[in-house]
């Protein structure tokens, strides 16, 4: 597995299918972290997925890469991550600010109140999570 | 110690490492010591910085210091409901911790982002086993996923590590874990 990540176009399996899902980014102070932007849906075992499937509404979930090192999620295309992308990552952990890798101060009361906290899920719930996403149509 | 010294309840230790002992337990440091002559006595300043409440980032990775900048974190089952509390540098054991055995499917939740004091570290780690129900080695319907203390009560730090979670630093504490 390439130990760069970032900017992957990832499928996970599920029972009975696939999940998608974008790295939009990896963490070298988190080790072994990444952000994934999971797309809410998933595609039933035998469908042709896309490069347009990889589009919609979606949730972030911070992970591990033990998916790729089980040999269980599968990259399979790359793309820039967008400023925008980039922003997503704003977030509060421990009682402070960050925005990928970059510390912004300890989080006043407004932080906490408006901001993600930084949950890191089991790529095992990762893929539970998918699989109670509603079934799409690939293409 | 001078005997004298011992008789009257003083200690003669240097005033700064009788400072940082007692900053310690509390979780604060000596910054800087100054000695100075005033009328034929020396007085000597010094100078503490309070960690009553930690903020800030500690070092990670290779810039990791356990002695003064370790991190706390716990890992929740779906519900929400607390599984394991584990301290080091969070932020390099937690996703190793959450895709062990049996941790694959739980929650990591960085509490304090290595800028904690060891002892601070040991002792809000056993506070929180002690909070939700204690360790499996003692209780076997524990829902903790932890089979042992943070420390035994006969380690000779014990007393360390309870004094350095003060009751501030507690209460933040529960209230980062949503209690």
């Amino acid at each position: 597995m390439n130990s760069n990540v970032e900017g992957s176009l990832v499928t996970i399996p599920t029972e009975g299918g696939w999940g998608v899902a974008k790295i939009i980014f990896q963490s070298e102070q988190y080790a072994n972290t990444i952000c994934l932007k999971l797309y809410k849906k998933r595609f039933l075992e035998g469908a042709s997925i896309g490069a347009n499937d990889f589009s919609g509404p979606f949730d972030l979930y911070y992970t591990s890469l033990d998916g790729f090192k089980k040999k269980r999620w599968t990259i399979v295309a790359n793309e820039l991550v967008s400023g925008d992308e980039k922003a997503l990552t704003r977030r509060t952990s421990g009682g402070e600010v960050w925005v990928e890798d970059t510390h912004l101060g300890t989080a006043t009361e407004a932080d906490l109140a408006a901001l993600p906290k930084m949950l890191t899920h089991g790529f095992k719930l990762i893929e539970k999570y998918v699989g109670r996403y509603p079934v799409a149509v690939a293409g | 110690m001078d005997v004298e010294a011992v008789k009257a309840g003083f200690s003669t230790a240097h005033p700064r490492l009788i400072a940082e002992a007692a900053l310690a337990k509390v979780g604060g440091k000596v910054i800087g010591d100054v000695a100075e002559k005033i009328g034929g006595v020396v007085v000597r300043k010094i100078a503490a910085e309070s960690r009553l409440l930690p903020s800030g980032v500690g070092g990670a990775g290779a810039a990791y210091n356990k002695a003064t900048g370790q991190g706390l974190y716990v890992l929740r089952d779906e519900a929400g409901n607390i599984r394991y509390v584990g301290r080091g540098d969070a932020p390099a054991r937690i996703q190793t911790r959450a895709d062990s055995i049996n941790k694959s499917e739980l929650i990591g939740d960085v509490l304090f982002d290595n800028n904690l004091t060891k002892a601070q570290a040991k002792g809000l780690e056993q506070r929180l086993i002690n909070e939700f129900g204690g360790v499996r080695a003692h209780f076997r319907d524990s829902p903790w996923l932890n089979t042992i203390n943070s420390y035994s009560s006969t380690n000779p730090n014990a007393p360390l590590y309870r004094d350095a979670v003060t009751d501030a630093l507690r209460q933040y504490t529960l209230k980062k874990v949503g209690r």
